[in-house]
């Protein structure tokens, strides 16, 4: 129960920035990828300074186990055919839900996909790819 | 024009809710990974419950494993393993990942709320997707689905998405977040500079 | 689950028998390929960590 009251918080903070950075924003998402506002590519260049630093502290107190993310045969595919989606749709699977709050609706189509793209990965896994993902290195 | 945060205030805000989401619940934060949770639950129904098991029980379970798979005259494991201070913890139930993914509506309904920008629109409030859909209402739509199955599929093959990789994976300089972060970040450069060119 | 296979020198039976021997007969990966989820507490050989006494 104390979880789940963390994971909705976490998920409401997420959302609630995701809105005010701009991520959510199909024409500030295509303003960085042009390069034409370097805004979005700072927050989330910046983000990963903070996080680096966050870790380094975390491990300073802890022990933490973090899984390991090797490459495996589905790195480089995969994460081209997410940028193209991302492209197009101007959403990662965070920002669709954040949109369709803000009143996007048509977020609702972009989360229909994205939910029918993972659905489909899955079966094509199983039926044809098989690769080892290294999962079982987790 | 809304104002946003400055590139600094947003990278404290990203990198504070991952901090925050290792902090309390104990979990790298993913968000495709809890799409993939949401669809296997839809294809494969509910999975076997997995029982928690504290380091103790985990050091003990796994010795007699060991040796019911090694057979007579392997050396035991010391009582010392040094096994992982969590133990074995159930996968999240397919009701915290539908949480999850309703918090991050709330929170973009209170975003956009707050700072007075909240309207329904049926589509995306983009004046660029509607120019590269020529205008039409029914194309602004086939883009959005193809584009998110292509988010979809693409990050299930690579294994995690912005969240997982682009932040929490790059800040541990994992190489296949690396990788990967790479590809999405500079297809998605290419793909917007192509589409640009369309309109 | 792998990196737990590294933590003592007896433990390394896993490795040897699974994850160098022929890895697709690993559960976990088996498990994986097939696209189904992977139990946190599934062993290679296809059994499952239980909490002791509880045998089934």
């Amino acid at each position: 129960m104390r979880e789940k009251v963390f994971v909705a918080l976490v998920a409401v903070a997420l959302g609630f920035s995701l809105n005010r950075i701009g991520f959510s924003s199909w024409d500030e998402v295509h303003a960085m990828f042009l390069f034409s506002d370097l805004r979005l590519f700072l927050t989330f260049a910046s983000a990963v300074g903070f996080l680096a630093v966050a870790w380094i502290a975390v491990r300073r107190v802890s022990r933490p186990r973090w899984a390991p993310r090797p490459i495996h045969r589905g790195t480089v595919l995969g994460g081209a055919l997410f940028g193209l989606g991302w492209a197009i749709a101007g959403a990662c699977p965070a920002v669709a839900l954040v949109q369709i709050g803000e009143g996007q609706l048509g977020a609702l189509f972009t989360l229909g996909g994205v939910l029918l793209g993972n659905l489909v990965y899955s079966v094509v896994h199983e039926r044809w790819l098989r690769w080892d993902t290294a999962r079982c290195d987790t | 024009m809304t104002e946003r945060w400055p590139f600094w205030a947003g990278g404290l805000a990203l990198a504070g809710v991952m901090l925050l989401h290792w902090l309390t619940v104990h979990r790298m934060m993913s968000v495709s990974s809890r799409f993939s949770a949401v669809v296997d639950r839809v294809r494969w129904g509910r999975a076997e419950p997995v029982e928690a098991l504290s380091p103790e029980e985990l050091r003990e379970a796994l010795l007699a494993a060991t040796q019911a798979e090694a057979g007579v005259g392997v050396p035991a494991p010391p009582a010392s393993l040094p096994v992982p201070q969590e133990g074995i913890r159930p996968p999240q139930p397919v009701s915290t990942h539908l949480l999850f993914l309703g918090g991050l509506g709330v929170g973009g309904l209170l975003g956009a709320t707050l700072s007075g920008t909240f309207s329904v629109t049926t589509l995306l409030r983009s004046s660029e997707l509607e120019a590269l859909a020529g205008g039409s209402g029914p194309g602004q739509a086939a883009l959005l689905v193809g584009g998110g199955a292509l988010v979809g599929f693409g990050t299930r093959m690579a294994g995690g998405c912005t969240s997982g990789h682009g932040l929490c994976g790059v800040s541990r300089l994992q190489p296949g977040s690396l990788l990967a972060t790479a590809a999405f970040f500079g297809v998605g450069v290419a793909v917007s500079f192509a589409l640009a060119g369309l309109t | 689950m792998f990196e737990w296979f590294s933590l003592a020198a007896s433990l390394e039976v896993w490795k040897t028998n699974y994850c160098r021997a022929d890895f697709t007969r690993c559960a976990r990966f088996e498990a994986s390929a097939r696209g189904r989820p992977v139990a946190p507490n599934l062993l290679p050989n296809g059994s499952l960590l239980r909490k002791p006494g509880a045998r089934t």
